[in-house]
């Protein structure tokens, strides 16, 4: 799995390039972009009924293309591409979320108990199930302290690049997920995540 | 939920920033319920493979979202027609190997089956080659067989014209005498070849209708489709080249102004269905 993202500076440039029309330019765009997309839809949105990744995946993509089709405005907005990706991202998510919501009057497709056969191992379901937990617990929390977590955790910047990304300053980032930290402390209340350790 | 007022403490703050970062470096934490928490989730994130590539699926339940009451291949052919510079221009041009194909696949309908067969030509084509510098004759002439079916279908602005000169140079070499031989090589040979395919003289080939590369030049309709299956009830003359070596320069199909905007708009309803800004 990748770790590392690509720096700021070099994704700006990189989008500055491929805002140009320069075809090599938005394909490389795309390939460095798509995986932090991929991580920050498949944390906010986790698994789907069937337990793949299949509807965060899909999410991710209309980001990445509509990420694309809006390329050519980024250039007037002047602020970090990064920021552009991610507030794209944060809207399809929402989207995504209420349209989880009214499916669920649906009474067809999707039973969101059933079990994968295929995620049989008592470890992967039960580090499925702290992730889930975690996830539920993040919706909580307010919107920027759950994306500051998103970001620095799951899509792995640094406290400047998450800072870029949303517009505060890295200081900004380091007291709001300090506060996300500890709430999440409070509400957990010690040993009721103590299986996860097992 | 009540809002905790909290002193803010420098080292705490501190603490939890190398905590951060060395999760979201994914490291495993030490023995913090909460750090190892957010560990669980952040390998869950890693769990299954990213998706290599765009999905076919997702492209097209966006285009089945904008493409409501629309023929797709009318809205495919709309946005050939006005063919936008940046991303839609960008996946014009992309080939099945691209991470951009899907897209191509959504906004350039009607240039996939040139594209694909250009694709599997090539690959037959190397591999004949690569037999014949083996002396194996017969898988020569299998992958050669395979290539001539595909490069009939490539449209000479998706490189026709190369792939069959090549294909007819190998056809050529495999049937003289010695034809296996190690020395004869596959690159173009300056003096004219017996192929049966236009070169890229702009001789008339039978492909599918593209006018979002058509240069807005007389159509020279000659009619005379000599090997190639007939695809298109309008055998045409393609003056665009995209792809290929040709060194022909390209007239920018961004460059016809009045029709810009409406395929930018159609473009942006096309791609960014619930798109904000």
């Amino acid at each position: 799995m990748p770790a590392k993202n690509a720096p700021e500076g070099e994704l700006n440039s990189l989008a500055a390039r491929a805002a140009d029309d320069e075809p090599r330019a938005i394909e490389q765009l795309l390939a460095r972009v798509r995986p932090m997309v991929v991580r920050y839809c498949r944390a906010r949105l986790g698994r789907s009924g069937g337990g793949s990744y299949t509807s965060a995946d899909d999410v991710a993509q209309e980001v990445c293309l509509a990420v694309l089709s809006a390329l050519p405005r980024y250039r007037d907005l002047g602020r970090p591409f990064s920021a552009f990706v991610f507030g794209i991202a944060a809207h399809k998510v929402t989207d995504a979320h209420r349209g989880a919501v009214r499916d669920l009057s649906r009474p067809v497709e999707v039973l969101p108990d059933v079990e994968d056969p295929g995620r049989g191992p008592e470890l992967a379901a039960l580090a499925s199930e702290t992730s889930r937990q975690m996830q539920d617990l993040l919706g909580t929390l307010p919107t920027a302290h759950r994306e500051v977590l998103v970001l620095r955790v799951a899509v792995g910047l640094t406290a400047e690049e998450t800072g870029q990304s949303l517009g505060m300053t890295a200081g900004a980032v380091r007291v709001t997920q300090h506060r996300a930290l500890a709430r999440l402390r409070d509400l957990i209340g010690p040993g009721r995540l103590g299986e996860v350790s097992a | 939920m009540r809002p905790a007022r909290r002193e803010v403490r420098l080292d705490a703050i501190a603490r939890d920033d190398a905590l951060l970062d060395s999760l979201g470096a994914g490291e495993r934490p030490a023995d913090d319920p909460i750090a190892l928490a957010l560990y669980e989730w952040r390998c869950e994130v890693e769990a299954e493979p990213f998706p290599a590539g765009f999905r076919h699926g997702a492209v097209a339940r966006l285009r089945g979202r904008v493409g409501r009451g629309v023929a797709t291949g009318a809205v495919a052919s709309a946005i050939g027609l006005l063919s936008l510079g940046g991303v839609a221009a960008a996946a014009t041009q992309a080939g099945p190997d691209s991470a951009l194909w899907p897209i191509t696949r959504v906004v350039a309908a009607d240039r996939v089956p040139s594209r694909e067969a250009a694709f599997h030509a090539r690959n037959s084509l190397d591999r004949a080659s690569a037999a014949a510098e083996q002396d194996r004759r017969d898988a020569a002439e299998r992958y050669l067989a395979e290539a001539e079916q595909d490069t009939v279908r490539v449209r000479q602005d998706d490189g026709g014209a190369q792939l069959r000169d090549e294909a007819a140079r190998l056809r050529l070499r495999l049937q003289s005498p010695g034809g296996g031989e190690p020395s004869a090589s596959p690159e173009p040979s300056p003096s004219g070849t017996p192929s049966a395919s236009p070169t890229t003289s702009g001789q008339p080939t039978p492909a599918p209708s593209d006018p979002a590369t058509s240069e807005p030049t007389p159509s020279k309709t000659a009619p005379s489709p000599s090997r190639e299956p007939s695809r298109d009830p309008q055998p045409r003359n393609t003056a665009a080249p995209r792809k290929t070596a040709s060194p022909r320069p390209t007239a920018s199909p961004a460059a016809q102004p009045g029709m810009s905007d409406g395929a930018k708009a159609l473009l942006h309803l096309l791609l960014t269905p619930s798109a904000r800004p």
